[in-house]
């Protein structure tokens, strides 16, 4: 009698145990989906920035090159 | 045993076409660039080289002629990186950053350039060291 009290008092816990868990469990995957909805949009918008970035080089780069080959008795 | 003869002949013959068309290519290529005769022997003995920022170095200790020289030439080059750096809205020592990288590349075999870690190196038959931020 006594070890069956036990018995159950033990499956009471692991059920109380259990749901606590699940709580806890279920509330960090919707924290992180939280989290992951905002993030797509922005490596696009910074990938097209350093590709617009990388074309200004290249110009301005091309631009000193053709000043250098206007004047190329000094280079 | 004839064929072969006048084969060798002709292998000659365009051997030495093959060799002034070089010379005169070469002879045009150094006057196309249009070099004060002081500033190329400069450039050829290894006396002057090319440097990261744009600009002409003295490699080395060298004579007051050099470093007047390298002193001129500075003055010249910065009037045309300033004009480009205007034009393209830019700093004068970005310019002549992108110059030097381009200045580096144009070396010829046996010239001196400044390799990004400041040391000064001699151009070899291979590509030069660049810096990481050359385009």
């Amino acid at each position: 009698m006594t070890y069956m009290k036990t018995e159950k008092n033990n499956v009471m816990v692991i059920r109380i145990l259990g749901v606590k868990w699940t709580f806890i469990s279920l509330s960090i995957i919707f924290l992180n989906s939280c989290i992951n909805v905002a993030s797509p949009e922005a490596p696009i918008v910074i990938n097209l920035n350093i590709k617009v970035q990388q074309e200004i080089l290249i110009k301005q780069a091309k631009a000193v090159e053709e000043a250098i080959e206007e004047n190329a008795g000094i280079f | 045993m004839k064929h072969t003869e006048i084969k060798s002949k002709f292998g000659l013959k365009s051997k030495i076409i093959t060799g002034i068309v070089g010379l005169s290519v070469l002879a045009g290529a150094a006057y196309a660039q249009g070099r004060d005769p002081a500033y190329q022997s400069a450039r050829d003995s290894g006396a002057v080289g090319e440097k990261t920022d744009g600009y002409l170095g003295a490699v080395g200790n060298q004579s007051p002629a050099i470093n007047s020289l390298v002193r001129k030439n500075y003055l010249l080059r910065k009037q045309v990186y300033t004009k480009t750096a205007q034009a393209q809205g830019i700093s004068v020592e970005r310019a002549a950053f992108f110059g030097g990288c381009k200045n580096i590349q144009r070396t010829v075999p046996g010239e001196k350039y400044q390799a990004p870690d400041g040391s000064w190196k001699t151009r070899g038959s291979g590509a030069p060291e660049l810096d990481a931020s050359c385009p």
